[in-house]
This record gives C-alpha cells, structure tokens and sequence, in this order.
C-alpha cells in the first residue's frame, strides 16, 4: 500500500500533464490561422524562359485588410491592390480590378495555416495556394514552392 | 547624211557640243590640290573629270547619300531587313515578332479566332532586361536564361490559359484545341517541356537550339535602335 500511494500520484500527475498537454494542443490547432501574409505560387520555368504562377500579399492597415495580387502567365501583370474581407472563420473574399481586362475580379476562400484552400474565382479552381516566401525575395526556378 | 543608226561615244552623247567643236582640254590646279597622273603624262583627262567641269555630275550628291546609308548597314543589297514585325494581338495589343514566324503568328490568331477562341496573349518579344526582369540569377546556366530565351528572338509567345475575360481556365478540351492550332500553324509547345509550360509556344531558330545568340542579338540590336519610337 505504502509503494501504491507514490504511484498514484505519479499516475494522476502524468495524466493530468497529457490533459494539458493535448488542451493546448487542439486549442492551438483551432486558433484561426493568421489571415496575413504571403501567399504564392509564382516559379521561373527555366525551359520557357517564363514565369508563372499568382503571388497575394495580405497586410492589415487602418482600413482593413487590404493587399497585393500579381499573376503571372509568361510575363508578371502589374502588382494590383487588393481588399480583402475575412470573417471570424477566416474565409476571405478578395476584391480587385484585373489590370488586363479592366473586369472587377472576387476571388473566395478560406486562409489557413497552409495557405488559402479552396478558392475559386478568376479562374482559380479549389487548388491550395501556399503560404511562401515572395517569389520576388526568394526566386524559385523549375518547380512551384 | 545623219545616220541614225550610227553608234556614238558616250562623251558625245553627254556633251552638249559636237565633240569635233570641243576646245582642248587643259587642268588648272587649285591651290593645295594635287596634279592628277593624266595631266603630268599629258594625256586626255577622263571622262568624269570633264562631266565635273561641265556642270553635269551635280545631280550625282543626289545619289551619294543613299549609298553611304546602305554602307552604314550590314545589308549592302538594299534596305535592311527589320529583326522584328509588329503585329496586333488579342489581349495585349501591339507585340513584336521575328519575321520569319510572323506569317505563323498571325496564321495562329486567324485560326483561333475562326474558332471563335480569340486566345488572349501574355507576352511575345522579350528584351533581354525584361527577361532579367524576371529572373535574375548568376547561376542560371540551362536551357533559357536571360540571353537565350527565344522571347528574346522574338520566336516565342505565351496565352494566357484564363479565357478572354479572365472569369474561367480554358478546359483541358479547349487546351488541346488552341495546342493544334498553334502546331498546325509551326509551333512547338511548352507543355511538352520536363517542367511543363502550357501557355509557351515557340519555333527554335533553324540554326538549333545552340545558336539561338546571333538571333538574340540581332532582335535586341534592332530594339534598342528604335523600336519603341517606331
């Protein structure tokens, strides 16, 4: 009896050390990802001799979110503002005027830790685009980050 | 009798006068001006010396400037041939082509645009500041780095795989038809790189892909003399 109270107690502690533990845990994993950021899928394909891919920069200012998006099919468009409009959930809606066709563009999704999922508009069927660093401070040849 | 038939010299068809009522032709040096070789051994002083006195090589300056322009060129034969075309196309307006493919570019649009497609353009001729632009790295060495790229030819052009209002992607169906309008007019594809290019097309410079800096050369020579202000 005398050797099971120790024990015991050394149960207990563990246990409650792992309840914390994995408290903290889902707590983090739930806690909404940070909806700023870069997120960018741009590449130098070395074959073409082209750059490809969209580049989004998401900052908060006094005025909300507001950003950067550049598309890139060959040669870089012009770096086009963005606002974007992101909910407690962090679904976000993207605003812009597409500097090619003059269209008001909204592009739709959901930032996460991973970057933003789901989005669709201009063009841009449910593929993930990643959280990277900026293709422009970190060129990447050959393949996407 | 005059016969009409008779050849004559080309000092007497040149020459106002009868050559038998031409007086003796004598040089008179100007100051500083060097005695010609016919004038020291006495002979007659050629044709275009005479034409000179006469007044009638005046209408020669009129000539001269037009052949020193063609010197100046390395096309002796006549005008030069320009290194890059304009041509009008869907989504970017104005881009610039070598001419040996313009024919196919143009041919290209027409076919899509029978198709109803009109294929936006992203890009065409490229400088080579431009293509530094887009990737500046002492380390690029294969296959297209700035100054081997065949944009930078004027041989290369990209779409945009967004259609014309840029609302949805082309289908993979509708890719394949733009890949065999584009092949059917001379083009190489971009999607049928390692790393896949789908919005490249290109027609390499006869010469193979290891020659492609003296086309190079001549684009971006052609660009920088002018092309913008053209």
């Amino acid at each position: 009896m005398n050797c099971t109270l120790p024990k015991l107690i050394g149960i207990v502690s563990l246990s409650m050390a792992l309840l914390i533990f994995t408290g903290s845990t889902v707590a983090l994993a739930q806690r909404p990802a940070n909806p700023t950021g870069t997120f960018s899928s741009m590449y130098y394909n070395e074959e073409g001799g082209d750059l490809l891919g969209i580049e989004i920069r998401i900052v908060y200012t006094n005025k909300g979110f507001q950003g950067t998006i550049q598309d890139a099919q060959g040669e870089p468009d012009e770096l086009t503002l963005i606002t974007a409009t992101i909910d407690d959930d962090n679904n976000v809606t993207i605003s812009f005027t597409d500097p090619s066709t003059a269209n008001p563009v909204t592009i739709s999704g959901r930032i996460t830790k991973a970057g933003i999922e789901k989005k669709t508009g201009w063009g841009m069927g449910g593929k993930i685009l990643k959280r990277a660093p900026s293709y422009w401070e970190e060129r990447r040849r050959t393949s996407p980050p | 009798m005059n016969d009409p038939f008779k050849s004559k010299s080309l000092g007497e068809i040149l020459s106002p006068k009868p050559a038998g009522d031409r007086k003796p032709v004598k040089w008179h040096g100007r100051p500083g001006e060097t005695k010609p070789l016919w004038a020291i051994l006495g002979n007659e002083p050629p044709i275009a010396w005479q034409l000179e006195q006469e007044g009638l090589a005046r209408r020669q300056p009129d000539v001269v400037p037009v052949q020193l322009a063609q010197a100046e060129t390395n096309e002796p034969f006549g005008p030069p041939t320009p290194a890059l075309v304009p041509i009008d196309v869907p989504g970017k307006g104005r881009a610039y082509f070598d001419p040996e493919v313009a024919a196919n570019v143009q041919d290209f649009i027409d076919r899509t645009r029978q198709a109803e497609m009109d294929v936006p353009f992203t890009s065409g001729f490229r400088s080579t500041i431009g293509q530094k632009g887009l990737l500046t790295d002492p380390t690029a060495t294969t296959p297209a780095p700035p100054g081997n790229s065949l944009h930078e030819a004027g041989r290369a052009f990209d779409i945009s795989l967004n259609n014309k209002d840029k609302t949805q992607r082309y289908s993979e169906k509708q890719l394949k038809e733009i890949v065999d309008f584009a092949r059917q007019s001379g083009f190489n594809w971009g999607g049928d790189f390692r790393k896949p290019d789908p919005g490249h097309f290109f027609i390499e410079v006869p010469e193979g892909i290891g020659n492609r800096r003296s086309r190079i050369q001549r684009a971006q020579e052609y660009y920088r003399n002018g092309l913008d202000s053209r």
